[in-house]
């Protein structure tokens, strides 16, 4: 209460009264990070507030301390706004008379200058955080085509964008989400390309987020997204700065955010998470093959554990005599039923998927052994498992790991547990009811007032489903 | 739903995308009951598929004067409660045929409510999503079956005998006539259907889409269903009892005749789809014109409420067995009677007003 007080107080023209305010907003001396330094300016007592680190000492002490001391650089009874424009050699510099917004000021990493006399502060912006550097991508990596990924720092990860879409309609603006811990947002578009009920709708639900702390896009994503009990999302991350772009022309809107290496898309289909970053960087013959193989893999991963456990209790005489012999040799000494067997073996490959995630890369080889030695080899020895389901789940794997997008492939997982057990209760009927539901309630979605499924349903031809087009006919897509 | 979202609610599908979701499920209900239910004409059945726009004709005429204009809200109530009472029964007609063709198929031992359940669930579930969902269901349908009937027929193209559609006139032109009535009482499920869905007249629907729904998609139901009808009289039967049970024309619709076993997999596929397309196009109708009655009640306590009677009517369709061709024939009468009297009332109601206003 007391701090929102402080918080509300406007700054003072007493050196003092705003040296104690900041004391106590920063909690000096306990807190080491915050420097409060007095010093004289052209015969005038000023206070200097920044926090450690955030800052560049040396353009605090060459751009701020030494034009300032000299005895002509402001006249005495010179304002805020006179002072950051005659003494401070830097181009960004604003006052404020608000303690708040000052406060403000100098965590986002600006130095904040009370001047005596003065019912104004001078907030310098002298912005030196720490970041690393622009690296290569980690969970989107293509074949051809750029190889940078977006940062952790928001200020990088516009100027990325900027340098791909050189347009003065690339418009950013800044949003503070966080009812506590406010972190900063930048809603990026194309001024003119982007649907402005798309805008207005982002707008409304980012300022309208009701949470103490958004650290990042991940979060910001479940806050604002349609539909949040959905297993597939409706908004699409990427930390490829070219693939952001690419939206961005087709006049959709990204979101970054500060300590996030992703951008947020929407609004977006179920395709442009089957779409690869370098569709595009191929020519459209093979980008088109690649599109149909990825989509090949999401339907074996879904589908073939249950058709195989449908086919194998209930419809054996649709299998070829030779086939269904060879099934039946090889089941013979397997103790369990199929459903049985599939979920063994498909839960020991989950298993095995995410400890291969969460283990350090020394032993990694150890847990390829530990797979392919134990739970293969071993357990078709033991008659625990038979020989073709190695394949069935091997094949089902290849196919999830085809899914270009990492939270499609894990709800491409999720669903097809759904799936086998129908398969496994009501055979090839319950396979088609849970498609079904599956895919009615993917037509009743929405990404921000887009249909999830579209262009597929409602059908549209200005979209690409998984046949590319060649670049000649897409000229439309960046006016 | 998301809080922060302003798409919340039941939304109102494209038009078009509700008429895909029509034709299709029309086509696959007249096909089967050309095929199943109503098996008079032989080999001719396709020839039953291709009249039966002829028999709609003064439904399909009552509906394209019905959807140019806004209905009052009597004779909207009285339509309604007929067709709650029409689309109810034509969805457990729809749920008993997909759950005996999964008994036919697979599980013959099954009680019969442990098939019919799972589908009457994902009906009315469907059913609750709102117009987007069906319509996008509709869409995504359409783009499925024709593959899988390309590819059950490239399958079985060696084994299809032309003769086998011969004499043309199979049963007779009698048998073949009345066939075609017995398919438009299915057939006339499409613009019933579609002027629930399009909001039962609340208001009024361009000539385009109008034309679109009582023209065009009746003839394409028709060539569709003849198609596929003749597609699958030309495949040699492979069973030996009575050529006119029901039995046989299901050995024939699932199992392609004498054909290949494998088959026997897209032709399942393509069938179960189609049949539970058909129960959520009928489930949503009936729950849509309890949806127009009491307009306090949400979308998806209609659709709950839809499905929980056909559960009552299941029964009577089992005891029925073969004899649907009975109810087959009152569906014609009463949906042709329900939009012609409701295009009448309006045109009195109009021609009132007209002389009112002299």
């Amino acid at each position: 209460m007391a701090e929102e007080m402080d918080m509300r107080t406007p700054v003072s023209a007493d050196l003092q009264v705003n040296r104690a305010l900041l004391k106590r907003i920063f909690r000096l001396p306990r807190n080491g990070d915050c420097k409060l330094c007095l010093f004289r300016a052209a015969g005038r007592g000023a206070l200097l507030c920044y926090l450690d680190g955030m800052c560049d000492a040396a353009r605090i002490d060459e751009d701020i301390l030494r034009p300032a001391k000299l005895p002509l650089a402001f006249s005495e009874n010179a304002d805020a706004a006179s002072v950051a424009r005659d003494a401070f050699a830097l181009c960004d510099c604003e006052t404020t008379g608000e303690m708040r917004a000052a406060v403000s000021a100098v965590l986002l990493g600006k130095c904040a200058v009370f001047i005596d006399g003065c019912e104004e502060a001078v907030l310098a912006d002298c912005r030196k955080p720490e970041k690393r550097a622009v690296g290569r991508t980690v969970s989107e990596n293509v074949v051809i085509g750029p190889q940078e990924g977006f940062t952790e720092s928001l200020r990088t990860n516009l100027t990325l964008l900027r340098r791909i879409v050189r347009s003065e309609r690339l418009v950013s603006e800044t949003f503070d989400v966080g009812t506590e811990l406010p972190t900063a947002f930048s809603l990026v578009y194309l001024d003119g390309r982007a649907d402005e009920a798309v805008l207005s709708e982002v707008r409304r639900r980012m300022k309208n987020v009701d949470a103490p702390f958004v650290p990042g896009t991940g979060f910001l994503q479940q806050l604002i997204e349609d539909h949040p009990r959905a297993l597939f999302a409706q908004m699409l991350q990427t930390e490829r700065p070219d693939r952001a772009s690419a939206c961005l022309a087709e006049g959709r809107v990204a979101i970054l955010g500060e300590g996030s290496p992703y951008a947020l898309i929407a609004p977006i289909t179920l395709f442009h998470l089957l779409h690869a970053p370098d569709d595009r960087f191929l020519r459209a013959q093979y980008g088109t093959f690649l599109r149909l193989v990825r989509f090949l893999g999401i339907v074996i991963s879904l589908y073939l554990p249950a058709v195989y456990t449908a086919i194998s209790l209930y419809h054996t005489h649709i299998l070829p005599t030779s086939l269904f012999t060879s099934i039946a040799e090889a089941r013979a000494r397997v103790p369990f039923p199929v459903i049985v067997e599939v979920l063994i073996m498909e839960i020991s490959f989950l298993l095995i998927n995410e400890a291969g995630t969460r283990i350090p890369s020394q032993i990694g080889p150890a847990l390829g052994i530990v797979g392919a030695l134990i739970l293969g080899q071993a357990a078709v020895s033991a008659s625990i498992i038979s020989p073709i389901m190695i394949i069935i789940v091997a094949l089902t794997g290849l196919g999830n790991y085809a899914i270009p997008d990492y939270g499609l492939g894990v709800a491409v997982q999720m669903l097809r547990f759904g799936m086998l057990l129908c398969g496994a209760v009501w055979g090839l009927y319950g396979v088609v009811l849970f498609t079904m539901a599956l895919m009615a309630s993917l037509c009743g979605m929405r990404s921000f007032g887009e249909t999830y499924l579209s262009p597929a349903a409602p059908s549209s031809r200005h979209m690409e489903l998984l046949l590319r087009r060649p670049m000649q006919e897409r000229k439309d897509e960046a006016r | 739903m998301n809080p922060l979202s302003q798409t919340e609610g039941t939304v109102r599908a494209p038009r078009r995308a509700l008429i895909v979701l029509a034709a299709v499920s029309v086509t696959a209900r007249v096909t089967f009951s050309a095929a199943v239910d109503v098996q008079t004409a032989g080999n001719a059945a396709w020839l039953q598929a291709l009249l039966f726009p002829l028999a709609c004709a003064p439904g399909l005429s009552a509906f394209f004067y019905l959807t140019g204009r806004p209905v009052p809200r009597p004779a909207q109530s009285a339509v309604c409660v007929l067709f709650f009472i029409l689309f109810v029964s034509e969805f457990s007609s729809w749920l008993y045929a997909a759950a005996e063709c999964a008994a036919y198929t697979t599980f013959s031992d099954l009680p019969l409510l442990a098939l019919l359940l799972p589908a009457l669930a994902i009906a009315a579930y469907i059913s609750s999503l709102g117009g987007d969902a069906l319509g996008g269901l509709g869409q995504v349908t359409l783009a499925v079956v024709p593959w899988l009937f390309l590819l059950a027929t490239v399958w079985q193209i060696r084994d299809m005998r032309p003769v086998y559609l011969t004499p043309i006139l199979g049963g007779g032109l009698h048998a073949i006539l009345r066939g075609a009535f017995l398919c438009a009482g299915a057939g006339l499920s499409l613009p019933a259907g579609l002027w629930i869905l399009w909001g039962a007249g609340k208001e009024e629907i361009p000539v385009g889409e109008r034309r679109r729904a009582a023209c065009t998609s009746p003839l394409l139901c028709a060539l569709a269903a003849a198609g596929s009808l003749a597609i699958l009289g030309m495949l040699a039967p492979n069973y030996t009892g009575s050529p006119r049970t029901p039995t046989r024309a299901m050995e024939q619709l699932l199992m392609g005749g004498g054909a290949s076993t494998s088959v026997q997999f897209p032709l399942m596929l393509l069938w179960y789809s189609l049949l539970l397309l058909g129960c959520v196009f009928s489930c949503s109708s009936a729950a849509q014109s309890l949806n127009v009655l009491v307009p306090r009640l949400s979308l998806r306590a209609c659709s709950w409420l839809s499905a929980l009677p056909c559960l009552a009517l299941i029964p009577v369709w089992m005891r029925l067995g073969n004899a649907r061709e009975t109810m087959l024939a009152w569906r014609w009468p009463l949906f042709t009677g329900g939009l012609i009297l409701s295009a009448f009332g309006v045109w009195i109601r109009e021609r009132r007003n007209a002389r009112r206003a002299r």
